[in-house]
């Protein structure tokens, strides 16, 4: 199973994999004790999870079950995570407007230089 | 003060910011520019106008008054009462001619081309000002809504999402970075959390501060940490979101003005400017080249977004780099300079003209709610003269013969308003307002008027008798003259079939009362056709002529 997880996602999984299979306001409730989530945050995590299929949902109460165990689980990259699912949504507009903008290595190498020079 | 005007001063602000920054950006300290686009965005929100005599807009004024002396010194009356730029030149040079004839050509050559000059300069400011304070058409007034409501509804609906995504960072579970937020000098609870989505840190919220640490720095907390902490440490010492939430609106509500984003965009480097400043501060100098280094590892680090426009991303980086490296402790000296210098911009251009007048002589100014009317006094004769350009108004009020002309300027349409005190018995102050009221109405009806001929009204005793013809010098329209109504050179009345005009009324085009016994005085209504043709003129009683002014809304 091929499934990436963000760390969110992850923290999420683990309140499912440590105390079994439990309803969404239970892992709210248990999230907010420990990370300070609210249930709004929670229940995103817990929607994006079924998306990836990593958690299926039954009725009555809103019982999650993890469908992947901890061991298939692979972390996802930092780098795939900003340009997929956030989609580079630092503003795109805004970005642009502050001159928020990735250097080159070469142009950052320069400006090194620039520092030691004046050091 | 319209948006329009708020715009046209703030933006002729920040740009004078703009100059001084690219002459003392590293001179002065970074808290002056902080102050200096302050004052920017406070010119560019807030709709009130502090009048000041010494303001650069006073001096502005001032000056262009200057220019129209100039032009109206050579016995022309209100130069720039005239529509017709030339018949003004033609006066000019007839004046010119007979009064200097001893002198060379060369020096009335050199008057006629500086008065051509000082006329032009002041139209195309009277040109100006007309613009500015014109009500905008309704088409204009949408697009500014939609545009103001797209620019707002798209950063709020950014912040947003941003938010709800902020929500699901976790938090730091190094003890010591809890330990230095903990242990942060504030009254106000700063948390620190890391989030994935993030490769460079940053700070957000303004109540609860929240600095966001990508999972890489929070996790193996290298040597840049210490920096970076003392830096977001700095942006919430110093309130940096609420600033840049407010140059974001000051955006969204001046989104057509270039300038505006110019503004944010280097306010925004400022402010970065200004907090490594006081990071170098609280940190000591000998850290500074580390901090430089620690800025640039996290710019390695940071997420591939777009690949255009970078090389204006490392100006910016090199601007701060540099500044971090080279920046000297500020002498109270410069202090000093920066401070009285920054205090001096923002008095001589935040502030608005001062509605003066130019002769200082028994001067009023009637200000209406968007319109200035300036009363002044000169040589028994009062002028009363609209603050806009192209819809100036003069009253020419001559004390001892109690008569009151209002002449009006755009495309030489003129209307004269001789004023009978002794028969309304009131006081010139109690009428001034009155005249002040008269004239908006009027002009407001000539505004309308666009197919009127050219009537200049050029009325002087001074070279009324050098003219051929006495019915033009006063001014008298050929169309009158064809009617039977003839103009005394000597009182400046006007006479029909014998008999004295009292008020000749022409709607829209000409207003005259004037002082005359009302025993022999005949009332005049010019009436005309749709096509403004003029049909006949009506003689009608005092009575019927007060009941059409009254309808008006003219003093009568």
């Amino acid at each position: 199973m091929d499934v990436k997880l963000f760390d969110s996602e992850l923290k999420v999984m683990t309140v499912l994999w440590k105390e079994g299979d439990a309803t969404a306001k239970h892992i709210s409730d248990v999230l907010k004790e420990e990370v300070g989530w609210n249930m709004n945050t929670t229940y995103t995590l817990i929607k994006r999870c079924m998306k990836k299929g990593a958690i299926e949902r039954s009725e009555p109460n809103f019982m999650c079950h993890a469908l992947i165990s901890q061991e298939e689980v692979q972390k996802a990259e930092t780098q795939e995570l900003i340009d997929k699912v956030y989609d580079g949504s630092a503003d795109k507009l805004f970005a642009a407007l502050l001159g928020r903008k990735k250097l080159s290595k070469q142009q950052i190498d320069e400006l090194r230089k620039v520092v030691g020079e004046l050091e | 003060m319209s948006l329009w005007e708020m715009s046209i001063c703030g933006g002729i602000f920040i740009t004078v910011i703009v100059l001084i920054r690219g002459l003392f950006r590293k001179q002065f300290p970074g808290k002056i520019f902080q102050i200096l686009w302050l004052a920017a965005v406070l010119r560019l929100l807030l709709p009130v106008a502090v009048p000041w005599q010494y303001s650069v807009y006073s001096m502005i004024q001032r000056c262009m008054e200057e220019i129209s002396d100039c032009g109206s010194s050579e016995n022309i009356v209100q130069n720039e009462m005239f529509g017709n730029a030339a018949a003004e030149t033609e006066a000019i040079e007839e004046v010119s001619l007979t009064a200097e004839s001893q002198e060379n050509d060369a020096a009335v050559a050199a008057q006629n081309a500086w008065q051509d000059a000082a006329a032009f300069v002041n139209k195309s400011w009277q040109e100006i000002t007309r613009m500015v304070k014109e009500q905008p058409s309704p088409i204009w007034v949408c697009i500014y809504l939609l545009g103001a409501v797209l620019f707002t509804l798209y950063y709020v609906l950014s912040y947003y999402r941003w938010h709800k995504e902020l929500q699901t960072s976790l938090p730091v579970e190094n003890p010591q970075i809890q330990a230095w937020a903990e242990a942060l000098p504030l009254r106000r609870k700063v948390s620190v959390r890391q989030w994935e989505g993030t490769a460079t840190p940053f700070t957000c919220g303004v109540l609860r501060p929240v600095i966001l640490l990508p999972k890489s720095l929070a996790e193996e907390a290298p040597r840049q940490l210490k920096f970076v902490l003392a830096h977001e440490y700095m942006h919430i010492r110093r309130y940096d979101a609420v600033k840049k939430i407010v140059l974001l609106f000051t955006c969204c509500f001046h989104w057509f003005n270039p300038l505006v984003w110019v503004m944010c965009i280097l306010a925004n480097r400022d402010m970065e400017l200004d907090c490594d400043e006081h990071v170098i501060k609280y940190l000591g100098r000998d850290s500074r080249a580390d901090y430089a280094y620690a800025l640039l590892d996290m710019e390695e680090q940071r997420s591939v977004f777009l690949s255009w426009g970078n090389s204006f991303s490392k100006n910016a980086m090199e601007e701060r780099v540099v500044a971090i490296m080279k920046g000297n402790k500020k002498s109270i000296a410069v202090g000093i300079l920066s401070g009285v210098m920054t205090v001096g911009v923002i008095m001589a251009f935040v502030t608005s003209a001062f509605a003066m007048d130019k002769s200082q002589k028994a001067s009023q100014v009637y200000t209406d709610s968007s319109e200035t009317y300036d009363v002044k006094a000169e040589g028994g004769r009062v002028y009363v003269s609209k603050g806009t350009a192209g819809q100036s108004a003069a009253v020419n009020e001559d004390v001892e013969e109690q008569s009151v002309y209002v002449s009006k300027g755009t495309a030489g349409q003129s209307a004269a308003v001789n004023e009978d005190m002794e028969e309304q018995s009131a006081a010139v102050e109690d009428i001034s307002s009155d005249i002040a009221y008269a004239i908006e109405s009027t002009v407001e009806q000539y505004a309308g008027a666009e197919n009127s001929e050219n009537i200049a009204y050029a009325y002087d005793e001074g070279d009324a008798s050098e003219g051929v013809n006495g019915h033009l010098d006063l001014g008298l329209p050929e169309e009158y003259v064809s009617l039977g109504v003839t103009a005394d050179l000597h009182t400046g009345t006007w006479e029909y079939q014998g008999k004295k005009v009292a008020v000749f009324y022409d709607k829209d085009r000409w207003l005259l009362t004037a002082d005359v016994s009302p025993k022999d005085a005949v009332y005049l209504e010019v009436c005309r056709d749709k096509e403004g043709k003029i049909e006949q003129i009506k003689n009608c009683s005092k009575k019927e002529m007060q009941n059409i002014l009254k309808k008006k809304g003219l003093v009568f």
